[in-house]
Parts: structure tokens; C-alpha cells; sequence
């Protein structure tokens, strides 16, 4: 298991490798300057003069591997350099909004899992029934719906109509309701199917079909074999569907007003805001690659084979 | 000829009558306490909690380390002057201000019984100190106005003096008339003593103010809680006793925040877009009100490079463009339709002379096009943001798309190109673009500040952004009125400048927006001054049975 | 969001696990309804791509032709689907709409096949030091999702509705390649492959003959599942303005500019929305149905 794990750090670290450089070119290919962004925002209109005395202060000049090496030095202390737009430290920038976007994001990766998981081995277990046929129907439905149409609607047709959920902006667990729904909905929909998928798999193994035959409860099958057994795969999944919520969550933030890092992103996109949209790159980055690892262990844990230092399955 | 008896009969009964009307006006004041604002209506009681909870665009504070903690809006401080909706100067903690003869000396007289909120004297001391801080933080960043740039607002000062505690004087080399234009609203803003401040100028503490509110809680991107100022010095005191700002930056999301009882009323810089004013006009919970802005959004112009150097495709599209029609069509009737191009709430500086202004002429437009282009047609591009950030609010796309319409008889297919706001500008500073859609906006009233701006030939549009408009002539008319110490004869050499660029087209005014604002009917006398910044101190709520 | 997320790799992996589960047919009839699932979505896909396709004879009005006389209004005689607040014809750009993001899922999906393809065979193949170096550089982008990635590259480029396919293509061909990869792995070692190579056959010869008509399903699934993928991925970007830009009629741009209307004129928003989930959805279901139709005929065979 050790190995295993090693083995499994050991791809991480050329990925945060590349991160931190992917994360440091984009900053430096990105088009438009910086620094007249910063000075000029607001209307102002700032002389060629002070936009290179700026550029000169903010270090734009030096070269290229200067400036990655100062970049990089600056991560270990926790200093992912200053916002261009108001000349706040980026880690406090992104500080204040990371909570709001894990409270968002863990939140929809709960209710994604649980309804995901749930429903799927409920299907799973009906295989073929029409509560199946319908089940895969809704979840093919909610897959295709896209985020932001369906946080439209539920503003519209939920929010302004009842008086319990707020439209949008921050808060307590009430402001999470309607922002998570509209969040969860495509990764859960994803989940359902390939857990009902590999319950239906798992269901017909030899060893189910034997403890079925012996006449033992299917209850009791469900819950001693397929459920552990279906459990692997979906772990690997969850790591997937982290991303995917992660990522959803830009859009999802940008419409009900979240103060959140995905809102943060878009308005650092379109004011050319640098140094935060590279470190959105590395952090969001970074912690996928916690949560796949994170996956893998428990994957290691759950799996014997693994455990002994195997392979995991057939992939690649 | 009185004797001495009758006149001191007149004075004993004069004397009487003072002390008759005196307490009459004082026990009137005590039996109703509602000042002379709030005007109920039948069936409307005064709300026993005065508490608002209003949604905004934006961040209303910046913090400890920006160039203003609080933007003017959450009045937590008060400038020295400010300016009143047709951009005349108005008095605030200074009560005058007058220029010597020769013009090269201004000097402030301030407000003698002016305390901040925690309770220390404002005198010119204080005031010295907060334009030596602007001094010290010129060109800082801040998501307020872009901070201070002290040498184009303060110029370069010989002297700055206190005169005696309560004046204080500003002398230059040559005559800078147009300081107190320049310096009203954020730019004269008293924040604080020198006890507030640490020695990089950064606040201490909270923000220490002289106006009717106070700051107690804020987070960033969330919210700003503020509280009425009891000890606050000036004739009108709020009624509201607590006010939560709540942030929406998405236009929808804030509108849908207000139908669904998140917040009150919705107010501040485009609180409300054009096309959402009309849905909530028709629905019976709630009003609309709307203010002219310090904004003029113009039809900018390459005339460095392309077809539009040629003057008379520039004054083509001006002229085939009905602005009367535009402000009803795309805008729903919510904006003024621009008559030059100076921003058109102005009425100290501004050219009201018709032959003067922008025209419109669909006839003449046609022929100067077919002049300049020969009858063929001709490609090019517009550069637009995309709606809803915070200056460029109003819905540019619409607008683009409705200028493609209407300038396509003229021979111009227009190819649209939505970019973000640094595209924007980098395709200005490569002059990769023919017309591109812009505001300014007049953060002070000072007509230079726009003006030089837009039309000077050395200026960033002009010398950088391929805005190419040269005219020796408005040059010169610019250093002339910039130091012109007659102010009639200065307004008049403003008024010369916007004829020429009027007539030249150098860019085409468009439209001077109009700032939307919406609540609820509990909520009352809330309006909305020039510069955004909602009447919060004359807002109270109210029930009705 | 993501261009083809981590179930249908790992499903597509491998068809094997699947087929074998697959329940027999119990009626004769079944062979009528089994086609069901291929014949629905695969009509409104049809349907929508020729709408898209036809659209220049279909639309009674330029989609961008504004009428300041009839904006907002709801279904007319004139207007089906009602005019948005410019007066312009909701049907004609809808029509206008589907073209414009069916075309750029379309060359999207070439490019991230095609990409994917390339670079899995460069890596399956040829093996070694290649394989090596790819599988790593695979590794390293698949730990991002593939959202921010197209994010990223738009923001390097500027939005429009060129950038938008370049990062599109530029962040989704990845999981592609991966596939690919491992099914030249598995196929390379078939016995018939071993031999041809015996045989003294060409490396271009084995690809165009052996490996690549084998990937055929593979590649038909795929492009099916990722149309609905990309066509999400599109709008939600131009929903945001970071894609297809106004004035052209793109289902996205169309339900970004319908948002201020809609409480006063609910189809505005509506009939977009709809168009993006059907089309997303239908293509969803016909690729699971392929999948599952190339399952059984291996199965049979």
C-alpha cells in the first residue's frame, strides 16, 4: 500500500509542476497590459509615463525565467502576488472567497453524492422496471439540462415566488438551497446512471447469483455484497464529478450573485486580473489533485489487491 | 420720530412675538418629530423599525488600505463642496470659496460646528491633512474612481496654507480657476483626522466621518451595515437607523432579489437596467424612479486609420443617428438623448445653442457618406463591452446591434465584436477597431476634465488610442479656457470648443444615461443624486393598514 | 461540463463488462421497440441539424433584422415564437441559434477526435519514450477539469466565437487521446496484429487497415456523446459572453439576452433552453443506444 501510494504522489508532483507553470504562462501570454488595466480602472486615463513606471514596480519587465523563479518563491510563503485591479494580496483575495465556494461546492458534492448514489443503486436494483425507464430517463433529462438555464428558471419560478428562498446573494443554509439544486443536478443525474450501471453489474457476478440461490435476503445481498462491491468504481467517480462541480460552479456563482471564487474568476478574466486568474488555475487545480488522491487512497483502502501492491484493474 | 415709550413698546411686543413663535416652533418640533421630509399619505403610519435593507451593484467600501474606505454613496463622510443635479458647486464643509483677483490664489472658508462621528472638531488643520494624504496616495489603485491622480486634480501647488482654524488657501504660478469643479465630491473628501491614520495613510481603525452615517459591519462582496450618525451635525437628520447593503453584481440576480423580499429597494450606480425598469413599472409592487447621470455614453471613432479619418463618414453617422428615437427604442425611454459633448446635465458649461449641437439629418448624412465612400459600401468594425459591469451597465449589445440597423443605407456594414473591457482597450491601443461604444464619466463637474480628454490632440484617445482628432484651434481654446479667470468668459470659450467638435465629430455623442432605481411602496423618499448616490438620508419606511 | 466525462471513459473502456450483462430480448417484438432508443433521438438530432443546415431557406425573417415596431411581442401569426426586444423573429433565430452552435459543436468534435486520435496512436502505437512522455503530459492535463481548462485558453485568447472552438479543442481532446491510447494498446497485442507485423507489413498499412477501422464504433460513440457535452459547454460560455458574440443568434447569447425579459416574456428564455437540453439530451441517448446496439452485435458475433 505504501508503494501504491508513493506511486500515486509521485504522478502528482510533475502535475503541480505543470500547474505552477501552466498557471505562471497564462499570466505572462494573456493579452492586454496589466498594468494600465490597473491604473486605468474606474475611467481613469494614465500616461504612458506612470504604465511604465507601474510595470517597472510590479516586476512586468525582468525576463521570463525571473520572473517564474520570483513567482514560485512567492508561493511557498503564501504569496500568489498581488490583484492587478485593486492591489490586495491575491491570498486574501481568494482567502475570503474560497469559503463561500467550498460551503457551495461541498455542499452540491454532498447532496451529488447522496442523490447520485441513492437513486442509483435504488434503479440499479429494479433493473429494467419502469421505475428504471423512468429514472434513466430523468437522469438522461437532467444531464442535458444546462446549469444556468435551470438556476434561471429556478429563480424565476421558484425564488421571486415564494417567500422561504432567497433569490440569490450570500448567506445562511437557506441562500445554499436553490444555487445547489441548480449545481447538482447534471453530476448527480452523471452518477445515478453509472451507479445503477455498475449495481446492475455487480448484481449478476457469479457470487451474488450464489448467495441468491442460497436464498439469502436480497436486502441483506444488496447491503453485505453489491453495495461494497459496485462501491469501487464510483469512488473514482466522485473525484471526477468534484471537478465537474468545481467547474460548474463558475457559472453557478456569476448568476445568484455567490461570493465565490467562480465569481471572482470571471470578473478577473474580463478586467485581465492576472495574478488571480493563475491562482484560481493553480488552487483549483491543486485541490483536484488532493481530491483524486484523496480517491485513490480510499480506493487502496477499500480494495485488497491494491493494498498488496497490485495494479489497479486494466486501465491503461 | 418715535419716543422713547412706543419704541420700547414696539421691542417688548416684538420681543414677545420671538418668544411666541420660538416656542410654538419648539413645541411643534417636539409634539412631531418627523422632519419636514417625510409626508405620509392616508392609511400611512411611520414603520416602528427604521431598517433598509437595499441591494447594489457593487462594493460600496474599499477598506483600510484604498484611497476612500467608504464611497461617497454610504455618506460616512462629507467633502469640502460638492455639487447639485445640474453640476453647480454647493457648499458642504466649506461654506465658501473665493479666488483672488489675480486668480492664482484660492481660498476656503469652512463650516465652524462640524463634528466627526466620534466626536473630535473639524477645522482646516483636518482638512489640511486629508489633502496632504491625496498627496501621499496619488495613483494608488482603488475600485473607486481609479483613485487619485493629485497633480491633474490638485495641479502642483506653491503654497498650501492655513489661514486661521477654520481657512485655509491654495496658490499656483498661473490662475487654476476650475480647482473647485475639479475637487468636488470624492476628491475634497474629509476622512478622518491624522489620529486616524497610521504613517502609510492607511486607516487604523474603522473610518471616522463627519456624515449622517456610520459604518459598523462589512464584508466584502457581501455586504455593509450602517447606522445612523446620532450626533450628526447638519440640518437633516435620517430617519432610517440602520441601513444593510447587500450586493448583487448580477443585474438579474438583483432585480430578482427585490421581487423576491431579499432587499427593499434597489439603488446606486445601475441599479436597475432599462429593460427590467419596464417589467417592474408594470407590476403593481413596486415603484420606479429614474435620474440623469454623470454619464454620456459616445460612438468613438479610429480616425487615425481607416474610413473614419475622413471627416464627412464621421459626420455621416452622427447625423443619420435620431437620437430622440434611439433613447425610446433601445433605451425604453430611460436616458437623455445627447446634444454634445459635454456630459448633458451640466448647465454651467454646456452649449444650448441648437446650430451648435449634434444634428440629425438623414438627407445630408446619406450624401456626405456617398461623398466620402464613392456609393461603395464599405466594412467595419465596432468594438462594444459586454452589459452589465459597472460604467458600461446600459445594454451595449442592443445598441450596437441597433446602430448596425440604422447605419447600413449609409454603406457601412458593421461587423460587432463584443470584447471585455481589457480587450477593449488593448484593441484601442493597437487601433485595431474603426468605432468602438464608450462612457465618460464626470466624477467633478470640471468641463476640462472631459473636454481635454476627448478633444485635446496630445490626449490618450487622441495621441494613443488612434482617436487622431487634431484641430490646433480647440488646442488652444482648451489652454486658454483652462486658465481663464472670468468665469462667463470661460464658459463661453467651453461653449466655442463643443461647436467645433460638435461639427467634427471627433466622436458621436450618444445618449446620457439615466440611473434606474426601484423599491418597494414601504419604502419612501428614496431618490438618487447625479453621482449615484441614493438620498439615503431622507428615506423612511413606512406601513400602511 | 466536461467534454466527456469520467463514467463514459470508463465505460467505453470497456464494452466487454457491459455486454455480458445485458439481458436477452424476452419478446420477438423487442427488435421494433430495441430500435426505439436509436430511431427518436436520432430523428430530432437529424431534424435539428437540417433545421440548422436549411436555415437560410427555412427562417421567414433575417435573424438579425430589427423591427423597433413590434419588439417584445408574444407568439403572432407573423411571429411564432414572438419577437425579442429588438423585434427580431425568435424563430428565424433560433434556426439562425442552432446553426451557429451545432456548427462549432461540430468542427469541436472533429477537432477533439481528430486531435485525440492523433495523439493516442502517436502514443499507443509507437510505444517507448513517446508513449512515456504523452502519457505523462495526459496525466498532468487530465488533472484538470476540463471547463477551466477551456476557461484558461479563453482567457488567453480573448473571447469570440474563434477562440471559443480553439478552447474548446484545445481542452477536450485530451480525455480522447487517453482512450484512444488504450484501445491501440489492447488492439496492438491482438494476435492478428502481431502477425501482420511479422508479416513485414508497414506501420501506415496496420494503422489505416487493422487499428483504425476498429476504433470506428469508438470514435461514432464518442462524437455522438460529445455533440450534447459540447453543446453545453458552448452555451453555457456564451450565456456568460465569453463565446459566440451578439448580434449573432446563438442559443446561449439568445438566453443571456432574454434574462432581464424573463418575467414579462417567459418564451424568450424558454424555447432556447429547451432547444439546448433536447438536443443534448437526444444526442446523449442515441450515442448510450449505439453503445449498446455495437455491444449486442459483438455479443452475436
Amino acid at each position: 500500500m505504501g508503494r501504491y501510494l508513493l506511486s500515486r504522489v509521485a504522478v502528482a508532483i510533475p502535475t503541480l509542476v505543470f500547474l505552477t507553470l501552466a498557471a505562471f504562462l497564462l499570466n505572462a501570454a494573456a493579452r492586454g497590459d496589466p498594468a494600465e488595466q490597473a491604473l486605468s480602472s474606474g475611467g481613469n486615463e494614465p500616461s504612458p509615463a506612470e504604465i511604465a513606471a507601474y510595470r517597472e514596480q510590479l516586476g512586468l519587465n525582468n525576463p521570463l525565467p525571473v520572473r517564474y523563479v520570483t513567482w514560485v518563491g512567492g508561493l511557498f510563503k503564501g504569496d500568489l502576488g498581488k490583484s492587478f485591479l485593486d492591489q490586495r494580496d491575491v491570498s486574501e483575495i481568494l482567502g475570503e472567497r474560497i469559503v463561500p465556494t467550498l460551503r457551495l461546492g461541498l455542499s452540491a458534492f454532498a447532496v451529488t453524492t447522496i442523490v447520485g448514489i441513492g437513486l442509483g443503486v435504488i434503479f440499479g436494483l429494479r433493473a429494467n422496471s419502469a421505475l428504471d425507464y423512468g429514472g434513466r430517463f430523468i437522469s438522461l433529462l437532467l444531464a442535458a439540462v444546462p446549469s444556468f438555464w435551470l438556476a434561471l428558471i429556478l429563480i424565476v419560478y421558484v425564488g421571486e415566488k415564494s417567500d422561504y428562498f432567497p433569490v440569490a446573494g450570500y448567506g445562511g443554509f437557506k441562500y445554499l438551497i436553490l444555487p445547489v439544486i441548480a449545481l447538482s443536478c447534471g453530476p448527480a443525474a452523471g452518477l445515478m446512471r453509472f451507479t445503477r450501471n455498475a449495481t446492475i453489474e455487480v448484481w449478476r457476478d457469479d457470487y451474488v447469483r450464489t448467495a441468491r440461490a442460497k436464498g439469502i435476503g436480497e436486502l441483506r445481498i444488496a447491503v453485505r455484497h453489491a453495495i461494497p462491491n459496485a462501491i469501487l468504481p464510483i469512488i473514482t467517480l466522485l473525484g471526477l464529478r468534484f471537478g465537474q462541480i468545481l467547474a460548474g460552479s463558475i457559472v453557478i456563482e456569476s448568476i445568484f450573485s455567490w461570493p465565490g471564487m467562480g465569481s471572482e474568476l470571471i470578473k478577473a478574466i474580463s478586467g485581465r486580473d492576472l495574478p488571480v486568474i493563475g491562482a484560481y488555475v493553480l488552487l483549483s487545480g491543486v485541490g483536484f489533485v488532493i481530491v483524486n488522491l484523496l480517491s485513490d487512497v480510499s480506493y487502496a483502502l477499500i480494495d485488497p489487491r491494491i493494498r498488496l501492491g497490485g495494479q489497479v484493474g486494466g486501465a491503461t | 420720530m418715535f419716543d422713547s415709550g412706543r419704541l420700547r413698546s414696539i421691542v417688548a411686543l416684538f420681543l414677545a412675538a420671538l418668544v411666541l413663535v420660538t416656542g410654538s416652533l419648539t413645541g411643534l418640533a417636539q409634539d412631531a418629530a418627523t422632519p419636514a421630509y417625510i409626508t405620509l399619505e392616508d392609511g400611512e403610519q411611520l414603520s416602528g423599525t427604521q431598517e433598509l435593507r437595499l441591494g447594489v451593484n457593487r462594493n460600496l467600501v474599499g477598506g483600510a488600505e484604498n484611497t476612500w474606505y467608504v464611497h461617497a454613496s454610504l455618506q460616512v463622510w462629507e467633502p469640502l463642496l460638492t455639487y447639485d443635479d445640474q453640476f453647480q458647486l454647493q457648499p458642504k464643509l466649506a461654506e465658501s470659496w473665493i479666488l483672488s483677483p489675480d486668480g492664482l490664489t484660492w481660498t476656503f472658508n469652512l463650516r465652524k460646528d462640524v463634528t466627526f462621528a466620534d466626536g473630535k472638531p473639524f477645522n482646516a488643520d483636518v482638512a489640511l491633512f486629508n489633502i496632504e494624504r491625496y498627496e501621499a496616495v496619488s495613483l494608488r489603485p482603488s475600485i473607486f474612481l481609479g483613485g487619485i491622480n493629485y497633480p491633474e486634480i490638485y495641479g502642483a501647488p506653491t503654497a498650501i496654507t492655513k489661514v486661521d482654524d477654520y481657512t485655509f488657501s491654495i496658490s499656483y504660478a498661473e490662475p487654476r480657476p476650475l480647482l473647485p469643479y475639479a475637487i468636488a465630491n470624492h476628491y475634497s473628501a474629509i476622512q478622518g483626522t491624522r489620529e486616524d491614520f497610521d504613517e502609510n495613510y492607511n486607516w487604523i481603525g474603522s473610518p471616522n466621518g463627519t456624515g449622517p452615517f456610520k459604518l459598523v459591519d462589512w464584508q466584502r462582496d457581501q455586504y455593509a451595515v450602517i447606522e445612523r450618525n446620532d450626533a450628526y451635525w447638519g440640518p437633516v437628520k435620517p430617519t432610517l437607523t440602520k441601513i444593510e447593503v447587500k450586493i448583487y453584481p448580477d443585474a438579474n440576480a438583483r432585480v430578482s432579489a427585490l421581487k423576491g423580499g431579499e432587499v427593499d429597494a434597489l439603488a446606486e450606480l445601475a441599479a436597475v437596467l432599462p429593460a427590467q425598469a419596464q417589467e417592474l413599472k408594470e407590476s403593481s409592487d413596486f415603484w420606479v424612479g429614474d435620474y440623469v447621470s454623470a454619464c454620456n455614453n459616445y460612438l468613438g471613432f479610429n480616425g487615425t486609420e481607416g474610413p473614419f479619418t475622413d471627416i464627412r463618414l464621421r459626420q455621416a453617422v452622427s447625423m443619420s443617428i435620431d437620437r430622440n428615437a434611439f433613447v425610446n427604442d433601445v433605451l425604453y425611454g430611460y436616458g437623455r438623448p445627447a446634444t454634445s459633448v459635454l456630459i448633458g446635465a451640466d448647465s454651467t458649461f454646456i452649449n444650448t445653442d441648437p446650430a451648435q449641437q449634434v444634428v440629425y439629418n438623414p438627407e445630408q448624412a446619406l450624401s456626405l457618406a456617398n461623398e466620402a465612400l464613392g456609393g461603395e459600401r464599405q466594412s467595419v468594425t465596432l468594438l462594444f463591452n459586454p452589459p452589465g459591469e459597472a460604467l458600461h451597465g446600459w445594454p451595449y449589445p442592443t445598441i450596437a446591434a441597433y446602430l448596425q440597423a440604422i447605419l447600413a443605407p449609409l454603406g457601412l456594414d458593421i461587423e460587432l465584436k463584443q470584447l471585455e473591457t481589457a480587450a477593449v482597450d488593448e484593441a484601442r491601443n493597437t487601433g485595431e477597431y474603426d468605432m468602438v461604444l464608450g462612457a465618460n464619466c464626470w466624477a467633478t463637474g470640471d468641463p476640462d476634465y472631459i473636454l481635454s480628454r476627448l478633444l485635446d490632440s496630445e490626449s490618450t484617445i487622441n495621441a494613443t488610442q488612434f482617436g487622431g482628432y487634431k484641430n490646433p484651434e480647440v488646442d488652444s481654446l482648451l489652454d486658454q479656457a483652462r486658465v481663464e479667470i472670468d468665469p462667463a468668459r470661460q464658459a463661453e470659450l467651453y461653449r466655442q470648443i463643443q461647436a467645433i467638435a460638435n461639427a467634427e465629430v471627433p466622436l458621436a455623442p450618444l445618449f446620457d444615461q439615466e440611473n434606474i432605481i426601484a423599491g418597494t411602496y414601504n419604502v419612501k423618499g428614496l431618490n438618487e443624486r447625479i453621482a449615484y448616490a441614493p438620498t439615503l438620508e431622507t428615506v423612511y419606511l413606512v406601513e400602511r393598514n | 461540463m466536461s467534454v466527456v466525462s469520467g463514467e463514459r471513459i470508463l465505460q467505453v473502456q470497456h464494452p466487454a463488462r457491459t455486454l455480458a450483462n445485458r439481458q436477452e430480448p424476452r419478446w420477438p417484438m423487442s427488435r421494433i421497440v430495441g430500435l426505439l432508443p436509436i430511431v427518436i433521438p436520432g430523428t430530432v438530432l437529424l431534424l435539428a441539424i437540417l433545421g440548422s443546415a436549411f436555415a437560410p431557406w427555412i427562417a421567414l425573417y433575417d435573424p438579425n433584422a430589427l423591427d423597433m415596431q413590434a419588439t417584445l411581442s408574444g407568439p403572432t401569426a407573423d411571429h411564432w415564437l414572438g419577437t425579442d426586444q429588438l423585434g427580431r423573429d425568435q424563430l428565424s433565430r433560433l434556426l439562425y441559434g442552432g446553426r451557429s452552435t451545432m456548427l462549432i459543436a461540430g468542427l469541436g468534435v472533429c477537432g477533439v477526435i481528430g486531435i485525440g486520435l492523433v495523439v493516442g496512436t502517436l502514443a499507443g502505437y509507437f510505444g517507448g519514450r513517446i508513449d512515456l512522455g504523452l502519457s505523462a503530459f495526459l496525466t498532468v492535463l487530465l488533472a484538470l477539469p476540463t471547463l477551466l481548462l477551456t476557461l484558461a485558453i479563453l482567457g488567453i485568447l480573448g473571447p469570440g466565437t474563434n477562440s471559443l472552438m480553439l478552447a474548446i479543442i484545445g481542452a477536450g481532446w485530451v480525455g480522447h487521446a487517453r482512450i484512444f491510447r488504450s484501445s491501440i494498446l489492447s488492439l496492438r497485442q491482438r494476435p492478428y496484429i502481431e502477425a501482420a507485423h511479422s508479416m513485414g507489413a508497414s506501420s501506415s498499412l496496420i494503422l489505416r487497415r487493422h487499428l483504425w477501422p476498429n476504433l470506428f464504433t469508438t470514435i461514432v460513440v464518442l462524437a455522438t456523446l460529445d455533440i450534447g457535452a459540447l453543446i453545453l459547454t458552448i452555451s453555457s460560455l456564451s450565456f456568460l459572453g465569453l463565446g459566440v458574440q451578439p448580434p449573432t443568434a446563438d442559443w446561449g447569447t439568445m438566453l443571456n439576452e432574454a434574462r432581464p425579459f424573463v418575467g414579462q416574456l417567459p418564451i424568450l428564455a424558454i424555447v432556447p433552453g429547451i432547444c439546448i437540453s433536447v438536443v443534448s439530451l437526444s444526442s446523449n441517448m442515441l450515442g448510450d443506444a449505439i453503445r449498446d446496439v455495437v455491444d449486442i452485435g459483438r455479443r452475436n458475433r
